[in-house]
């Protein structure tokens, strides 16, 4: 029975998991029964292109080229392929045109010949031209891929003073190049893998061989492994899925949309998962440390870089303690606050309809929504938000006595603060609200309470067998010469100490 | 599962259960009392109290309002709570710096009273504390403050000045008192305040301090007793040296005191105690009146000696004062051959105050000037 009937007759209806059951079989002799096959596993997509075409000087020399429109460079097919096959006067037909067009004739530099229905059929789905020839029972799948992408621009979410200025794009091989160009070394590997049994969303695992903890590859590799979807659109779908400490707010895998920081991850020993459709690339293990370090720090003189890295762990500190500490302070603690600024909290509370801590709790909220909405909405009518939120939430709500004035300052400081982390912006909601609750019932002592938790959380955490906090927990210099203060590189002798061979970076 | 639930449960139940001290109230909701004053009782009752609180106006403008509230009873705790019933909120102690003691309660006895501030967990045990001279301790939160409106918190800048700047208040905070009260071998001494009419307003001044025998007042040092028992205790931080200069016009020199180290050594010999008061002052010459050009002359070697040979005079008066009208040991002699010689401590201790009277007193003043300010001339100036 012919392999078009038993498509005919089998259906050729993909399974639950929406995979089409083709493995191992292979087309025919006959061209126009292959171009059937084709088609019917594509039916219905009429953006499936079929060209034939026939040799000018043998007409037994029939082909036919077959794309999918705007996945493929029409320049390559029409001058590299159609052209040179329908001008070529050397062919004729027999057993082995197939393979002098392969040799003599296509002049594109990616070619593969193949008789195998999965692989044509993912070629053709990823921007590959499949050429048919008639008397073969295989194909010549040519890379032809060729789509529109975005230009290389710097992220806006992550913008530097100096350094480089370029930034991912959506194209998985356009990023790949953008990292090897940093990393010019054998010793750079790219390992494809693809996910989403729909999507079919390639993805790339890059590392320096002779840096990597072959452990922490073989952790990743196992709980990639385990990933069952159907589509995976950006990599927060890969994230959530092989993260440690699933319910932790805390970033066990890092983010980030810059070459630069990516190819320093990768010198320093770490592993990176680039996905095909997002500019976000994640690296593994992500310590703790890493919240609060941006690739200015690297590239700005090193006192510079120290200040603004201490005030950027001073400032989580400060945006997870504040609303906590001045609800313990003025409803348990007073004799803690100065006296001047008792009496002055005093007079301003005078006249507050509701208790601190719900006063507390709605201009908190209320930050998060103004926050919320103005990353929502269209940019054109920030100038509103912008209004309301200023006038009417800081200034009139005083006036009128609703909230005290003190609280707008708490949690004015409390919102800067917690901007000036984005990275661990999430960790921040949920704490700042934690320990709020926390000092509301039990005063400082609650709070300290919290914070001992929130000690214990982040010292059990690991993250690919990584624990979390080895690079700040150390007392040695070589350790910490990268946490609150960034030494000058002169003193950036090792690697972070998970790195298990070849610590030494710099002589 | 089970096993880690009770576990977790254990450990969040003991967050609640192993609290000391606390309690939830919002900040409005209290009223601020900066200051205290206690008087003997009226109404046969043993205390009367009165409170300075500061009530914040809920205008729109910055308003601080005094008032002092009064009431008795028979014991201050007693006291405070016949307070409550007049404030219409709950009274905080948190932030009262300073509590006045009258004359008369003085006399009577003071340690309930520091019992009470350092038992109760919402007085300061920093806390000043000081004795009215001359009048009734309320009396003193009713004269007006020049520089704030708050009486009381002016007395605590007040003290804290003194002590700082002019090194002439020993101890006042409540904590430090209730030590020396405590203690053997010590006499308590407390700053006394004191009225005055200035410009028709009443004002306070500080006026020396007041000498307890064990808890009941009995006498009071004068400004310039206390500072020269300051000298003795090794008080003296900063301050100001007046004396008479010793030439025919009879003028005055001023010397601003740099730094001071009196070292007080104790020596027994036969059955004699012998107490060794060396002092050493680093001064610079503040004010002469004089004519001379002291830098030309050998006139700053003499005023140097003349300026030991008066504090010298200057300490045994009050060394004498101390072992003869007084009959205290302010200096704290015998809480030092406690801790440093403790088994003539048991000699010796068992009648101190009587023994105190019989302690030989050596005294060595070294003064050295240390420059002229910044200037070298005088304003006279002959030479």
């Amino acid at each position: 029975m012919s392999l078009l009937k038993k498509f005919k007759e089998k259906s050729t209806e993909p399974d639950d998991k929406g995979v089409l059951h083709l493995g191992g079989e292979k087309l025919e002799k006959e061209l126009g029964r292959n171009i059937e096959i084709i088609e019917q596993i594509f039916k219905d997509d009429e953006t499936l292109i079929k060209r034939e075409f026939e040799n000018q000087k043998d007409n037994k020399v029939k082909c036919c080229a077959l794309f999918f429109d705007g996945m493929i460079d029409n320049r390559i097919i029409n001058e590299s392929v159609i052209q040179p096959i329908i001008a070529n006067t050397g062919l004729s037909k027999n057993d082995e045109t197939i393979d002098e067009i392969l040799s003599q004739v296509i002049a594109t530099n990616s070619v593969e010949k193949s008789g195998n229905l999965d692989e044509i059929s993912q070629g053709l789905l990823h921007g590959d031209t499949v050429l048919l020839v008639d008397g073969s029972s295989s194909a010549i799948i040519i890379n032809t891929k060729g789509w529109q992408t975005r230009a290389i621009t710097e992220p806006d979410n992550e913008k530097g003073l100096r350094g480089p200025r370029e930034g991912f794009t959506e194209a998985l091989l356009i990023n790949l190049s953008l990292i090897r160009r940093k990393i010019l070394t054998p010793d750079l590997k790219f390992k494809f893998r693809t996910f989403g049994t729909r999507s079919n969303t390639k993805a790339c695992i890059c590392y320096l061989d002779s840096l990597v903890d072959k452990e922490v590859l073989d952790e990743l590799n196992r709980r990639l492994d385990k990933i069952e979807i159907d589509g995976v659109l950006d990599v927060n779908y890969i994230v959530e899925l092989i993260k440690d400490s699933q319910m932790s707010p805390f970033k066990t895998i890092g983010v980030s949309e810059r070459p630069d920081v990516i190819a320093s991850k990768l010198l320093e020993g770490r592993v990176a998962i680039i996905l095909d459709g997002t500019p976000v690339v994640l690296t593994v293990p992500y310590l703790f440390i890493e919240n609060f370090q941006a690739n200015d720090d690297y590239y700005l003189n090193f006192y510079f870089a120290s200040i603004g890295r201490f005030l950027r762990i001073l400032g989580f500190l400060m945006t997870i303690s504040i609303p906590a500490v001045y609800m313990s302070f003025t409803t348990y603690h007073r004799e803690m606050i100065p006296t001047d600024l008792a009496l002055s909290i005093m007079e301003a509370h005078q006249g507050v309809p509701f208790p601190t801590i719900v006063e507390c709790v709605i201009m908190l909220v209320l930050f998060e929504i103004i926050r919320e909405t103005g990353l929502r909405m269209p940019t054109n009518i920030g100038q509103a938000l912008s209004i309301v939120g200023a006038l009417v939430i800081g200034q009139a709500a005083v006036d009128a006595k609703f909230i005290s004035a003190p609280m707008v300052i708490v949690v004015a400081v409390t919102a800067i603060t917690g901007l000036i982390n984005p990275k661990v912006k999430g960790a921040v909601v949920t704490l700042r609200f934690l320990f709020l609750f926390a000092s509301a019932m039990l005063g400082i002592y609650g709070y300290a309470f919290a914070c001992i938790g929130l000690l214990i959380h982040l010292f059990s955490m690991k993250s690919f067998g990584v624990i979390y906090t080895s690079q700040i927990s150390s007392y040695k210099f070589q350790e910490f010469k990268d946490n609150v203060f960034r030494a000058s590189w002169e003193y950036m002798i090792t690697r972070p100490i998970f790195v298990k061979k070849n610590i030494v970076r710099k002589k | 599962m089970w096993k880690k639930a009770i576990v977790i449960f254990m450990i969040i139940s003991n967050v609640f259960l192993l609290t000391g001290c606390w309690n939830y109230v919002e900040i409005d909701r209290l009223i601020n009392v900066s200051g205290l004053a206690l008087d003997v009782g009226e109404e046969g009752k043993r205390y009367h109290l009165s409170a300075e609180i500061i009530t914040v106006g809920s205008e729109e403008k910055a308003q601080t309002n005094v008032n002092v509230i009064e009431s008795d009873g028979n014991t201050i705790f007693e006291a405070v709570r016949n307070l409550t019933m007049i404030s219409s909120k709950k009274l905080y102690f948190g932030h009262c710096r300073v509590m006045i003691i009258g004359e008369e309660l003085a006399k009577y006895g003071i340690s309930e009273i520091l019992d009470l501030t350092v038992r109760n967990h919402e007085t300061r045990i920093a806390m000043d504390i000081a004795i009215s001279k001359g009048c009734k301790a309320k009396d003193i939160l009713l004269t007006e403050g020049i520089s704030t409106p708050i009486i009381a918190y002016k007395i605590y800048d007040l003290l804290d000045t003194t002590e700082k700047e002019i090194g002439e208040s020993p101890f006042t905070k409540s904590y430090k008192i209730f030590n020396t009260l405590q203690a053997d071998g010590i006499s308590t001494v407390i700053p006394a305040l004191e009225i005055i009419e200035a410009e028709e307003k009443k004002a306070v001044k500080f006026c020396g301090v007041g000498v307890f025998d064990e808890d009941r007042l009995i006498e009071y040092l004068d400004v310039l007793e206390t500072k020269n028992l300051s000298f003795i205790n090794n008080k003296i931080k900063t301050g100001l040296l007046t004396i008479k200069a010793d030439d025919e016009q009879g003028a005055y020199e001023s010397f601003e005191i740099y730094k001071n180290k009196t070292q007080t050594k104790i020596q027994f010999e036969n059955d004699d105690i012998i107490v060794n008061v060396k002092t050493h002052t680093e001064v610079n010459i503040g004010e002469m009146e004089t004519e001379e050009d002291f830098l030309k002359t050998d006139r700053v070697e003499k005023i140097r000696q003349h300026l030991e040979k008066e504090m010298e005079k200057d300490l045994y008066k009050l060394i004498n004062k101390a072992q003869t009208e007084l009959e205290s040991d302010i200096f704290g002699i015998g809480l030092q051959i406690y801790r440093d010689h403790y088994k003539e401590w048991e000699k010796y201790g068992k009648d101190w105050n009587e023994r105190f009277k019989s302690v030989k007193f050596n005294v060595d003043c070294k003064v050295d000037i240390m420059g002229s300010g910044v200037y070298d001339e005088t304003a006279k100036g002959v030479g």
